[in-house]
């Protein structure tokens, strides 16, 4: 199992910051064009933060892009800045590079807004309405930590915010068109909402990471380094149990609170007590070690001491429920 | 008529006698060749006798033509070339006078294209004229071909077409219209005479200014100064009406608008008459009456020649309709570009239609000169100040209806009477 | 060194931040837009008129400084 390397730790934390940022950039600006103001908060200082966000926003957009590139647990390279030439989750990745590039184009019209003139300079700043989702779904879709709690806090209250921008946005813009006005204001609530159930039937589900196309490796690595199985777990499992007619008996489990987790007996018969255990997570391999069967099924799995508790839940059918709780070792 | 007889008589120097447009066969039999100005020292004799003729331009700004040309050639001469625009856009609605120069005397015109052309070293002439002047048109189209056909050689004329709108003749707009864009006004500078058509210096000048720097060519700066004052020499055109009538009239400088109106079919004097066009200024007809047409004159009774317009209000009708009339459709002749005239237009013509129409409120007046006193100015060309001018003019001359329609409502007369300053539809673009 | 300070009336829009930023020398009509106030700009208030140009987003402010 190796070690996430403080290069992984950083991208991670400063792509997040990133998506912060820009979701502040965004709805900075939409506040910007209302030409909302209040005694607290004139114009100039809206526009000052507008842009000083944005600085930051590079800042740390370069910060996440070099520390990923450059990664070696995954690594990516300068070829992943190029659409759809990673090895690593291209679309998602891809989806990433784009807003960067759009960000990008839009940062230097702004600073050569005086050589370029406010028409073109006005049109290139309409691409902010494509970066933002476009680095939302990269995120959710490249990002590794979808199931984290703090991750989809963050992720939700960024997609809120620019959300109710808009939302506001439409109502003040289109006041004489109400028509319009609630066709767009609906699409737009119906797009959060897509994006929520999208997530949550997307990157959310066990498989995202290989279904995205993470590479293989990568996904052994992970998992290896993943916490599944490190001390601590007190999950249910629930499975079925098949007698072969060779007398083999195999029991097929997976963790109810931790679906990417799957535990497979292979009960012999040979020896008395003695039994093969799988562990894989989200379809690779974790360990596939001996395991003693007394009142529970016991086995060691790298540093970790498993003990499973195992019993049917009727007489006539073959399904099993059970526990598992993981130790050190 | 020949130039023994345009010397020696005053009028008319511009107009002619009959309908339609003259021959170039007559015009020269006229008035002779036109001088050709074969060296430099010609061109700026010229430009010093037209400085000496205290010739002013004739399209509303007054400004010495002389000088212009001479700001254009030196202009011309550093950059290496330059254009003429002989404006006949008259955008003006009450205006007759250009359409009808170029209709009778369209070779006049050209004549002075053609030396302006020459004194100030542009390679290139462009007539500006408005697109529904048909009459005008073809005769000014006839007469380029006369002299073509007549193989003169002179820079080569192009027409281009003005749209119909109010400002479609301001210089800047003009030039721009020319370049290929919107005949809206530019923010100067630079200006025409510095940047214009193709980025060359452009000499801007009515087409009224230009047939008389052809007669000022041939006849010289004393015989123009013969008629006219001292101050205001040579004679213009105005454009005269009343409630039924249109009249264009060439008169002397010094002329008063009581003796310019008279003629008019209406035997009763008007109560008070607007004098210069839609950013001219409202005069009641007690100090019009004897008010000599000279620049001074006007300027100290807060008026102006502007576009020679004088349209004369019968007494049965109201100041103030028309007025709010006129502001109406100068509010929405604005090229809409710049915020305070957009805005201050409309919001005094709204105010002014209710003072007209309505019931005016206690402050209604004030506020249109607060208005007024905060949108002039601040445009990218001189609509929005020639509008308030108007405006202001009008509730200063008809300040007692103003009372009167504050106490009692709308007059008979506003409601009743059909329009004296005429409103055209409007409809198409800016090309 | 003489500075006057002008607004391109075709380019503004009436988006205001010149008046918050130098509202010694700038007013807004009725509908938005600047008035500002005619004449040079003394040295001591010369920072606010080059700072009202440059954060209008329309770069409709000019600073005429001739020295």
């Amino acid at each position: 199992m190796s070690e996430p390397s403080p290069l992984w730790y950083t991208t991670r934390g400063a792509g997040t910051v990133t998506l912060i940022l820009l979701t502040g950039v965004v709805v900075l600006g939409i506040v910007t064009s209302t030409r909302w103001k209040s005694e607290d908060w004139p114009r100039f200082l809206i526009a000052a933060l507008h842009r000083n966000f944005s600085l930051f926003l590079v800042a740390f957009g370069l910060l996440h892009i070099v520390t990923a590139l450059f990664d070696p647990a995954v690594f990516l390279g300068l070829k992943a800045l190029i659409p759809f030439a990673s090895d690593y989750r291209p679309l998602w990745l891809s989806l990433g590079v784009i807003s960067g590039d759009l960000i990008l184009a839009i940062v230097l019209t702004s600073l050569l807004r005086d050589r370029l003139g406010y028409l073109a300079w006005r049109i290139i700043h309409w691409l902010t309405y494509a970066s933002w989702p476009l680095a939302m779904l990269h995120s959710l879709g490249t990002g590794t930590d979808p199931h984290a709690a703090w991750f989809l806090f963050v992720a939700a209250g960024c997609a809120a915010a620019v959300m109710a921008a808009i939302f506001w946005r439409l109502g003040l813009g289109l006041e004489e068109h109400p028509n319009l006005r609630f066709l767009s204001q609906s699409v737009c609530a119906l797009s959060t909402l897509g994006l929520v159930v999208w997530t949550a039937g997307g990157p959310m589900q066990s498989g995202w990471a290989r279904m995205a196309g993470t590479p293989s490796t990568v996904l052994a690595a992970n998992s290896a380094s993943n916490d599944t199985l490190a001390p601590g777990v007190d999950d249910q499992l629930r499975g079925s149990l098949i007698r072969a007619n060779d007398g083999t008996v195999e029991v097929s489990l997976s963790d109810t609170q931790n679906p990417a987790l799957q535990l497979t007996l292979d009960v012999t018969g040979s020896g008395a007590g003695q039994a093969n255990l799988t562990a894989t997570h989200n379809g690779t391999q974790i360990c596939q070690v001996p395991a003693s069967i007394g009142n529970a099924v016991t086995a060691q799995c790298g540093q970790t001491q498993l003990t499973i508790t195992l019993r049917s839940t009727s007489q006539t059918s073959n399904q099993v429920i059970g526990e598992l709780i993981t130790e050190a070792a | 008529m020949v130039i023994a007889d345009i010397a020696a008589r005053t009028l008319p120097r511009l107009l002619i006698g009959t309908d339609g447009p003259e021959s170039l066969a007559d015009h020269v039999g006229r008035l002779g060749a036109l001088p050709e100005l074969r060296v430099d020292a010609d061109r700026w004799q010229l430009i010093s006798t037209l400085e000496a003729s205290g010739l002013r331009g004739r399209g509303g700004a007054g400004f010495p033509v002389g000088t212009k040309w001479r700001t254009v050639a030196v202009q011309a001469q550093a950059a290496g070339g330059g254009v003429v625009l002989a404006n006949a856009a008259e955008g003006e609605p009450a205006s007759a006078k250009d359409r009808t120069l170029l209709a009778l005397r369209p070779h006049l015109v050209l004549d002075g294209a053609v030396l302006s052309a020459r004194a100030v070293g542009a390679s290139e002439i462009v007539l500006y004229i408005g697109r529904e002047m048909t009459r005008a048109r073809h005769a000014i189209e006839a007469a380029i071909r006369e002299r073509r056909s007549a193989r003169l050689k002179e820079p080569r004329i192009r027409i281009v077409d003005a749209p119909d709108r109010y400002v479609a003749g301001e210089e800047s707009a003009a030039v721009h219209r020319i370049n290929g864009s919107d005949a809206k006004p530019t923010v100067v500078p630079p200006r025409p005479f510095q940047r214009g058509i193709h980025g060359a210096p452009t000499l801007v000048q009515n087409v009224e200014s230009l047939a008389h720097a052809a007669l000022i060519a041939r006849l010289g700066e004393t015989w123009f100064r013969a008629a006219g004052t001292a101050t205001s020499p040579g004679t213009c055109l105005l454009t005269v009406r009343s409630a039924d009538e249109v009249r264009v009239r060439e008169v002397e400088f010094g002329t008063t608008i009581g003796q310019v109106l008279a003629g008019l079919e209406r035997a009763e004097a008007p109560q008070a008459v607007l004098v210069g066009g839609y950013f001219g200024a409202w005069l009641p007809w007690r100090r019009a009456a004897d008010l000599p047409l000279e620049y001074d004159a006007l300027r100290a009774a807060g008026a102006g020649l502007g576009c020679g317009v004088v349209l004369a209000l019968p007494r049965d009708c109201c100041g103030l309709a028309e007025g709010a009339r006129i502001l109406r459709y100068l509010a929405d002749e604005t090229a809409g570009q710049c915020g305070p005239c957009v805005h201050g237009l409309h919001a005094m013509a709204d105010v002014m239609w209710r003072v007209a129409f309505g019931r005016p409120k206690g402050n209604d007046a004030g506020q249109l000169r607060r208005w007024a006193g905060q949108v002039a100015g601040r445009g990218a060309c001189r609509h929005p100040d020639g509008a308030v001018g108007m405006v202001k003019s009008c509730l200063d001359t008809f300040a007692d209806e103003l009372e009167a329609h504050a106490r009692h409502g709308a007059c008979p007369a506003a409601l009743r009477a059909a329009a004296v300053a005429p409103i055209p539809d409007q409809e198409g673009g800016w090309r | 060194m003489k500075a006057v300070l002008r607004v391109n009336p075709i380019k503004c829009a009436a988006e205001g931040i010149c008046a918050e930023l130098f509202p010694e020398r700038i007013q807004l009509d009725d509908w938005g837009y600047p008035i500002i106030e005619q004449g040079e700009i003394p040295e001591a208030l010369i920072e606010h008129a080059r700072q009202a140009v440059a954060e209008c987003p329309r770069l409709a402010l000019i600073l005429q400084e001739q020295s």
